[in-house]
């Protein structure tokens, strides 16, 4: 028996363009939203409060990423603007620019050790940045299609991609090299996320089952390990456009054209709730680490937090 | 009347000075005679025109700058290969045997008041020159990209429409949202302007984005376009004292110079004090009396907003709207111009607001039963090529592409024309650009037969297209 919420625990106003990516920092106790509105915004979980309006990127922003020890935080932007921006969490000061993409950034992630940043983009690479010295290091190259999503392993010394032509890529950290491509055979993806400890793929996608007139929105996870394909979760009406797995891995959301957010729960293989407030595409999901949270955002500008632990 | 209105220092909205405010014209009978007077137009038969003449009391243009892929939209080709079929799906709508693209799903819902036009074209592969074609239904004397707005272009439609049915409702003859169209390079468009037909018929261009952040415009969420803004403790009544006055020395130096400059000028001046002061244009330029509710099935974004605008201008007497859209990010500021990331463009930023406010916009005309009476077009300069290059990209391609119409008595639910089984060539009934402006201009009542005299008194062909026979 599927439940229906409707009614968020809080809906944080402020952004005045679309909301593009959600994040929690690692403890929990804070959120930060990116805007077309070309503002990231951190926010207080708890209250519903706004703390801190980061300015500087000049275009819209994509994608964040908090450090493991949360006291930085990543954002990207689009390539007329400094690709990959951070900031001093505590202070809501710029500490550095990383420059070397020439389209948008889609998304970021720091190894475990901190010292390393991965960021992906529609210009079809991948980069690994040695972020302190603001220094490139290594640029993947593979990938046929724009690049969607990436993540360390636990161990930091390998990390996956995965682009809209729905192949995630495993390379080693080291020295660049591609170790393996796991091809999902799917013909396109709208939503790629990795699990936290990159033993899953999701892939959030569309497609319009015979009869039917409206394509319905589906979800699809990869186990990595031997690139299986082991859960498929329908629901949606219509395209999925975000994903994101629970740090536990042991839930997934998904967000949609429809407007609606789906909780999953991977170990049974069935949705536990709809979560229903957006009047627009959700564009991101993201759990909160502690598993007390989900945040939701999109194309209508509001940000839902959701108590969902 | 646009930018000269604010042209120079002139600026009537937020901070006009006295001396400013007495440079304007006349009042004359302002705000007495809007919607009542429109209205009064019936849908008479004009003699020796077939019904169909004149059976749209209003226009809305949306005009979708860059070229918008027909593959992706109102055109697949699920049966062709893969680097032509790309990677949407076509979905059913709810017309039997029509199918657009899985990406619009509530303009699918909304098939039954549109028809498709599937073999536009042209041989125009520029963005600008292809431009002045769509925006006046002529051609542009040569191909380039290097060619700027020029007063002897050839005037827009709204313009024409302006010439040939002036009225005297307060309003601006056509308004044009949200800016000036120009090209990546800073060219300006032509085709925009009133052109050959002089000043006095250039658009009234709103300059400001409904929807834009709080940062850049406190105005919103009470969205009022800075033009038709009073500055504070500046009154309607007393903006009229200012021009009543204003109007005596007008008429003084009038006789001083009795240039043609000179009396356009005086025309957009009386526009102008007109917007500022009727009630009623007040009222319609301002976005914030709008429903939330409306507001959000427009979708809160550039495009939602602007079309929401649109319907208020035309509900309140404004003859013509053209949207341009303008809803990418400042990266992709390029409008439709899809030559690297075809489809993340299209499923992240062009389509969904597309879907929305389109459909929003139909709907909404329909429940107000102003659909019958105003026509809809849904258009670009061009279409884009069958073959994805090695970018993820579409490029220009004039050969075939679609537009949309909807409202004003034609017919719903139908496609016109075909392209061939790769979505490159039109396969029957093409339909020129020419053609589609004709159409747009009878339904406007423009006689295009008739000669339009320019500021000179030479006499220019309305438009170079026939109305397309089968859509009327």
């Amino acid at each position: 028996m599927t439940t229906t919420l409707s009614k968020p625990k809080f809906v944080l106003r402020g952004h005045t363009n679309w909301v593009y990516d959600v994040t929690f920092s690692p403890d929990s106790s804070r959120l930060a939203t990116a805007g077309w509105d070309h503002t990231i915004r951190l926010w207080d979980p708890m209250s519903g409060q706004l703390n801190t309006t980061l300015r500087g990127h000049s275009t819209e922003v994509y994608c964040l990423a908090f450090s493991p020890s949360g006291e930085t935080l990543a954002s990207g932007s689009a390539n007329n603007d400094s690709g990959v921006r951070l900031w001093d969490v505590s202070s809501g000061t710029p500490v550095g620019t990383l420059l070397g993409h020439n389209n948008v950034v889609h998304d970021i992630a720091f190894s475990p050790d901190e010292k390393l940043i991965a960021s992906v983009s529609y210009d079809k690479t991948v980069r690994l940045w040695d972020w302190q010295n603001q220094r490139e290091r290594v640029v993947l190259q593979g990938h046929r299609r724009q690049v969607e999503a990436v993540a360390f392993t636990s161990d930091g010394t390998a990390l996956c991609s995965a682009s809209a032509d729905t192949i995630a890529r495993r390379w080693d950290v080291q020295t660049g090299k591609l170790i393996h491509e796991y091809p999902a055979v799917l013909p396109w993806a709208h939503a790629l996320a990795f699990s936290s400890t990159l033993s899953m793929f999701a892939v959030g996608y569309g497609h319009r089952p015979p009869g039917s007139r409206r394509p319905q929105g589906m979800a699809r996870i990869w186990h990595l390990r031997d690139n299986r394909l082991v859960q498929t979760m329908k629901g949606h009406r219509n395209w999925i456009y975000s994903v994101a797995f629970s740090a536990d891995a042991q839930r997934l959301a998904t967000g949609g054209w429809d407007g609606t957010v789906k909780l999953w729960d991977l170990r049974r293989g069935v949705e536990l709730m709809t979560l229903k407030n957006h009047i627009d595409v959700v564009r991101t999901v993201a759990f909160s680490p502690d598993g007390r949270w989900l945040a939701s955002a999109g194309y209508d500008q509001r940000v839902c937090l959701w108590e969902i632990g | 009347m646009m930018l000269s209105l604010q042209s120079g220092n002139l600026r009537l909205c937020d901070r006009v000075s006295r001396r400013e405010a007495m440079r304007l014209g006349s009042l004359g009978a302002l705000g007495l005679t809007l919607p009542q007077l429109l209205s009064a137009q019936t849908a008479a038969v004009t003699p020796g025109q077939p019904p169909s003449f004149g059976r749209a009391k209003r226009c809305i243009l949306l005009y979708m700058w860059g070229g918008p892929p027909h593959h992706d939209t109102f055109d697949l080709k699920p049966n062709a290969p893969s680097d032509i079929r790309g990677e949407f799906y076509p979905i059913p709508t709810n017309v039997p045997g029509i199918e657009i693209s899985d990406h619009l799903p509530l303009l699918a819902e909304q098939a039954d008041k549109y028809t498709i036009l599937r073999s536009l074209n042209h041989r125009d592969g520029d963005h600008i020159s292809a431009s002045h074609d769509m925006l006046t239904g002529n051609a542009y004397p040569r191909v380039s990209p290097l060619i700027t707005a020029r007063r002897s272009d050839h005037p827009h439609f709204g313009a024409v429409l302006s010439r040939q049915q002036p009225r005297d409702n307060g309003l601006p003859g056509y308004v044009q949202l949200p800016c000036l169209l120009q090209s990546n390079s800073g060219k300006v468009i032509p085709g925009q302007y009133g052109g050959f037909l002089g000043i006095r018929y250039d658009p009234f261009i709103v300059n400001a984005v409904p929807n834009k952040s709080p940062i850049e415009d406190p105005t919103f969420e009470q969205f009022v376009p800075r033009e038709v803004r009073l500055h504070e403790g500046m009154t309607p009544l007393r903006l009229k004292g200012i021009g009543r006055i204003a109007n005596q020395l007008d008429q003084r130096l009038r006789k001083l110079d009795r240039t043609r400059a000179a009396e356009s000028l005086n025309s957009i001046q009386q526009t102008a004090l007109s917007l500022l002061c009727s009630p009623q244009s007040r009222q319609a330029f301002d976005l914030s009396n709008e429903e939330p509710r409306v507001r959000d099935r427009y979708g809160r974004h550039t495009f939602g907003q602007e079309l929401l605008f649109a319907r208020r201008l035309v509900e309140a007497g404004v003859p013509l709207v053209t949207v341009y859209w303008r809803n990418g990010p400042v990266r992709t500021d390029i409008g439709w111009d899809n030559h690297i990331n075809n489809f993340p463009n299209l499923k992240n930023w062009q389509l969904p607001p597309l879907d929305r406010a389109f459909s929003a916009l139909l709907d909404d005309l329909e429940t107000r039963g102003m659909l019958d009476d105003t026509l809809v077009v849904w258009m670009g300069e061009f279409g884009r090529s069958p073959h994805i290059d090695d970018n993820g990209g579409r490029n220009h391609w004039p050969q075939v592409y679609s537009a949309v119409v909807a409202g004003a008595g034609l017919p719903r639910g139908a496609t016109i024309g075909a392209s061939d089984r790769e979505g490159a060539y039109p396969r029957e009934y093409p339909i020129s650009p020419h053609d589609l402006g004709a159409t747009i201009l009878h339904l406007l009542g423009v006689d295009i037969n008739r000669k339009l005299y320019d500021q000179t008194g030479r006499p220019h062909q309305i438009c170079q297209g026939k109305p397309i026979a089968q859509l009327l």
